[in-house]
């Protein structure tokens, strides 16, 4: 099996349907798509593989094609997490020298 | 002048660690446990579902107990919505034990493949909550020490 050729197949499949059924917002879905295809790029190639062999049926192929997705999903939201508590810990910096400053008159 | 001092810092203290929930070690330890259960029985998902039944039972009942507990949390959405992607039956491993429902038994090459990919979002959400220590407590002891109370 050509793989490489599989995937340029895919993109261009997924362009085009992307492109056909959500228009101006099919642009975001084709960056999210490629970006998946990108960094699920070793994995697909084993799973196909496996898939052609006769090793893992069709539910299982799409169960695990499904689950690189969730993943994704689920980086995304750590990645926002811990973004989140970045900003919180720059927002209690403000705060601890602002408390500093008037602890500092309490005290005087 | 010094218990007023002590209030406000007190106060203060509170205040800080607001934004966004704090470190459980509860949810960090049960992570850890769910993960080593599913992978349990994942390793077992090649032989007759029936086989399995109690064991898979206990794991959907403590995937829900988990979405309960980190739904009643405050600033926890991101934790909660983790736990509900990983136990819907329609995504990761909720959906792996329908699967295995549905065909009966799973196949050996499959399973392989599906272990790393379970074990990959828990460890993401371990991931998460260690961070979650890491930078809240230490903000808040940091800032406790810093006056010698």
């Amino acid at each position: 099996m050509d793989f490489e050729k599989l995937l340029k197949e895919l993109k261009e499949e997924i362009v085009a349907d992307a492109k056909d059924k959500f228009g101006e917002e099919g642009k975001l879905i084709v960056s999210d798509m490629k970006d998946y295809l990108k960094t699920s790029e070793e994995k697909l190639k084993k799973w196909a593989g496996l898939f052609i062999a006769g090793a893992i049926d069709k539910d299982e192929l799409e169960w695990l094609l499904k689950s690189q997705k969730d993943l994704l999903v689920m980086k995304a939201l750590v990645k926002a997490g811990v973004n989140k508590i970045k900003a919180g810990h720059y927002k209690n910096r403000v705060i601890n020298i602002v408390l500093n400053k008037l602890v500092g008159l309490v005290v005087l | 002048m010094k218990t007023l001092k002590k209030t406000f810092i007190a106060f203060m203290a509170v205040t800080l660690v607001s934004c966004t929930s704090l470190y459980d070690h509860f949810t960090y330890t049960e992570t850890i446990k769910t993960k080593l259960d599913a992978i349990s029985l994942i390793d077992k998902s090649d032989a007759p579902y029936s086989d399995s039944e109690v064991q898979i039972t206990d794991l959907k009942n403590q995937m829900k107990k988990m979405v309960i507990y980190e739904k009643g949390k405050d600033k926890n959405q991101l934790t909660t919505k983790m736990w509900e992607l990983i136990s819907s039956d329609k995504h990761l491993m909720g959906s792996y034990l329908k699967l295995w429902e549905e065909k009966g038994s799973l196949n050996t090459a499959f399973k392989e493949q599906a272990k790393p990919q379970i074990e990959e979002a828990f460890n993401l959400m371990i991931f998460y909550e260690e961070k979650k220590d890491k930078q809240s407590q230490n903000a808040l002891t940091q800032f406790i020490n810093q006056f010698n109370l």
